[in-house]
């Protein structure tokens, strides 16, 4: 078991030294350089601010010395963003991401598992409809259409009547740390994820429930409610929580579209702008962020399939 | 102050790169939302102003500012020696007066009594100090050449001599001299501008101390001396201005907080707007100005001054022959590419200066020049390309490839270059986009055909315009050279005899518009709606959307 735990963890870290690296010098290919302006930079201007930035130097000396102060936490200054760390840029704005991804999840996920859960045990019943209808909408409608949808509609002409009947704005714009800043967003955040969540439940626990040893269990004349409980669920949370892992790790890392239109400061905006500007320090600590969480939480789904997957503990032993 | 000036397209590129911002910190809601929009009942109003720069401005450093969001944040800060009222008209600002010399080389400026917001003193040195540095050629400072025109600029600036040789001194702490090396006649309208304000030497030098780009970065690590200065910056969120006390003319301030929000999406922007919680609203679409209107806001439409062309690489084949592009010029529809392609409320330009500049003696230089073609000239596009066919030794009109950035509005206005040019004259297009910073390197580097292009003014001066296409500008990215254009400017710039002057650079731009290595476009111009609780607010050429003199009001 133990050795199982420092495999994935020593494939986790390999997966990041990869990471940094192929970006690092994929960005330095690019075409663009973060110092071309509107007006061309005369040689001895453009030579000046190379040297500041230390991109004068070979591209191997600065990937050692960006390595170096990866390792010591420290994801250098921003180019474009005058004297402003990418360390702060990144940790000054995860909370609000944060923040949004764990309300909307903690609405998307315990919902999502219900409806499943509820479709697939009364299929073609009115939950298996709404879970049909949930899935189509949450698949077809983008995001950002909802959210102007809804932001107009809720945020303008609906608040503007209880403004003029009732005194007070119903849904606010835009924004964020009031709690009736987050109903719109979060619900548009989670209201996509809603439909995979519930798309995943359904089919898995079909699947398991189409299993010899369910029948089995049938057999022996256990109660319906042992039988979903200990046998179905259990069996069907594998494929659920591997993509939970995943699904976590991407709305932690902001959704651009939606902190964009609802006007949050959070993270979802810097790798689109780094790459935009040829922001060398921001692409490259936000991809070095994304990879840590994304890492991260496949990391915690390996350690939870032990709990919940006996195979894997067998697998791993005998291999051993 | 560069290409791409107007608030539109910078606003179209950054939402789709998208800057984004404004809402709370440490669970205090910043959207104005319930309590100001009802409020506004008895007593005074309160003196808060909420604006949108919609995107964070990458430094309040004046050193280093080249862009737009930067100057959002410089302008209400800081104050030069010299400042512009609703008209653009130069007049006092730390200088108290000045004294030119009659060769017009040697202008003496005489300071006022005036404070940084720390309490110290305004002094010729803190002008000295910036200027200098600004020129410091291991600083490596974007706008250094606009300095050119100062003595030993150049030189101090390219390494080719020490600072010493530099026409900048400061007699005593209240007088500041400066000699020039040509007669510029806009030396004072220069003064007015970000890249001319002062920077206390002890102070950042104290910040630079505690390392690089330190200074400017954070609210306690800026000095200012204008009329606001900064009171909280959450980075990438939102900026608070207050009113500076120990500004000189503070009496003339009204307005006591403004809020800088940072709202990156149109419609969110837009829709903020109609809530009160800001007051004035960018209309960058046709879409949101028809809702504007319909509700029956104060709409305004303002110049930018930014001339929008199409840029032509003269030594590229069909495009060497002056017939063929006159013939790519006169075939467009400016008019209908503006009303229906754009739907804003630019004008079609049918020369490169734009109608808003004025010359040195006070002439409005577009009526001068007048229409160098007619818009939309199908007929006279049709006889130019047959001229060039010949001249060409074609007997098919050849293929053009337009370099564009990878945004709609340079998408659809591509697809209707390509349209009216193969309809028109027969000419096929191929179009490649790229990302704005590629983009902009192979301009640069002279790897295109056909790119677009704007330019907005540094001054008020139709210099600002035609300099680039001297054949010895590094600006130059169209490879043109013509020998009588090259003299005229060169005249224009050493005589002291404005009328001569004046009629130089006409003729010059007459020149330039018969050889044609641009296509202007439109003047673009700015749509916005304002709020009616706010007076004394206007937007203008050189200094963008002006609070500093406005007032709430019930």
């Amino acid at each position: 078991m133990l050795k199982y735990i420092a495999k994935r963890f020593g494939y986790s870290i390999l997966t990041l030294w990869v990471l940094i690296t192929v970006t690092f010098f994929l960005m330095h290919l690019l075409p663009g350089d973060p110092f071309v302006g509107d007006k061309p930079l005369s040689d001895s201007v453009k030579a000046a601010i190379y040297a500041r930035y230390g991109l004068d130097q070979p591209v191997y000396i600065q990937y050692l010395r960006y390595m170096q102060n990866v390792l010591h936490g420290d994801l250098g200054s921003s180019l474009i963003y005058s004297g402003q760390s990418v360390t702060n840029m990144i940790s000054a704005a995860f909370p609000y991401s944060a923040d949004l991804a764990l309300r909307s999840l903690t609405f998307a996920i315990p919902t999502g598992m219900l409806i499943g859960i509820m479709a697939a045990l009364h299929r073609g019943g009115p939950w298996d409809t709404t879970a049909l209808v949930i899935t189509a909408l949450g698949v077809s409608i983008p995001s950002f259409v909802l959210a102007s949808i809804l932001q107009y509609y809720l945020g303008v002409v609906f608040s503007s009547w209880t403004l003029a009947n009732w005194g007070f704005r119903a849904f606010p714009i835009s924004g964020w740390g009031t709690p009736q800043q987050a109903i719109l967003p979060c619900f548009i955040l989670g209201f996509s994820n809603l439909a995979e969540i519930i798309r995943m439940t359904r089919s898995s626990l079909l699947e398991v429930s189409g299993q010899d040893y369910i029948r089995t269990a049938k057999a022996k004349g256990l109660s319906e409610r042992k039988i979903v409980w200990r046998h179905i669920l259990r069996n069907s949370l594998c494929p659920i929580i591997t993509i939970l892992g995943p699904l976590i790790a991407s709305c932690l890392t902001g959704s651009f579209i939606i902190e964009s239109i609802f006007n949050i400061p959070g993270v979802g905006k810097f790798m689109i702008m780094g790459v935009e500007t040829s922001d060398y320090m921001v692409t490259a600590g936000s991809t070095i962020f994304y990879g840590v969480l994304i890492v991260g939480a496949n990391f915690i789904v390996d350690m939870l399939y032990m709990v919940i997957d006996p195979n894997i503990r067998l697998y791993d032993d005998k291999e051993a | 102050m560069s290409r791409n000036v107007t608030r539109k397209s910078f606003l179209g590129s950054m939402a789709a790169l998208g800057a984004l911002g404004l809402a709370a910190c440490g669970g205090t809601s910043t959207s104005g939302g319930s309590d100001s929009g009802g409020s506004g009942g008895a007593g005074a109003v309160e003196q808060v102003f909420n604006f949108n720069l919609g995107s964070e401005p990458p430094t309040a450093n004046s050193l280093q500012a080249t862009d737009l969001f930067s100057y959002y944040l410089i302008r209400p800060t800081f104050c030069g020696l010299t400042r512009l009222d609703e008209d653009n008209n130069v007049e006092p600002d730390i200088a108290e007066g000045w004294d030119v010399s009659d060769d017009l080389l040697t202008y003496t400026f005489y300071l006022r009594d005036a404070k940084w917001s720390n309490g110290d003193p305004v002094t010729s040195n803190d002008y000295l100090f910036a200027w200098s540095k600004l020129l410091d050629p291991e600083y490596g400072a974007p706008y250094s050449y606009i300095f050119y025109d100062i003595e030993g600029a150049a030189e101090y600036n390219m390494g080719e001599a020490d600072v010493s040789a530099l026409g900048i001194s400061a007699p005593d702490d209240k007088t500041l001299e400066v000699k020039l090396v040509n007669p510029i006649p806009y030396f004072t309208f220069l003064c007015t501008q970000p890249m001319f304000f002062p920077i206390q030497q002890k102070f950042f030098e104290d910040c630079e101390a505690q390392g690089e780009n330190t200074y400017a970065s954070d609210p306690d690590k800026i000095l200012s001396n204008g009329p606001f200065m900064i009171d909280t910056w959450e980075h990438n969120s939102k900026i608070v201005l207050k009113k500076n006390p120990n500004y000189w003319d503070v009496d003339n301030i009204k307005l006591e907080t403004v809020n800088l929000l940072e709202v990156a999406d149109n419609n969110t922007n837009y829709n903020m707007f109609t809530a009160g919680e800001l007051d004035i609203a960018s209309l960058t679409s046709g879409d949101l100005e028809d809702r504007a209107k319909e509700a029956g806001y104060d709409i305004r439409h303002t110049s930018t001054g930014a001339t929008y062309y199409i840029l032509l690489k003269l030594d590229s084949g069909p495009l060497a022959n002056a017939n063929f592009r006159k013939a790519l010029a006169y075939a467009i529809d400016r008019q209908s590419l503006i009303t229906n392609v754009l739907r804003s409320s630019s004008q079609p330009a049918l020369s490169f200066t734009s109608p808003d500049i004025l010359t040195s003696d006070g002439q409005e230089f577009h009526d001068l020049v007048g229409d160098c073609f007619k818009d939309a000239d199908v007929e006279g596009a049709k006889a130019a390309m047959e001229t060039a066919l010949k001249e060409l030794g074609l007997s098919e009109p050849p293929t053009l490839d337009i370099l564009i950035a990878d945004d709609d509005e340079d998408r659809t206005k591509a697809a209707a270059f390509q349209e009216t040019w193969k309809q028109t004259l027969g000419v096929e297009c191929n179009i490649s986009a790229l990302p704005r910073k590629a983009r902009l390197e192979k301009m640069h580097n002279g790897d295109y055909q056909v790119a677009f292009s704007a330019w907005g003014p540094d001054y008020d001066d139709p210099m600002t315009y035609l300099e680039m296409f001297m054949s010895n500008s590094s600006m130059n990215e169209t490879g043109y050279e013509n020998a009588e254009f090259d003299e005229l400017m060169e005249d224009a710039k050493t005589t002291t005899d404005q009328a001569k002057r004046t009629d130089d650079m006409v003729q010059a731009e007459k020149t330039l518009m018969s050889d044609m290595p641009i296509i202007p476009l439109y003047f673009a111009y700015n749509d916005m709606a304002v709020s009616n609780k706010v007076e004394g607010f206007y937007s203008k050429i050189f200094q963008g959307e002006n609070y500093i003199h406005a007032e709430k009001i019930a």
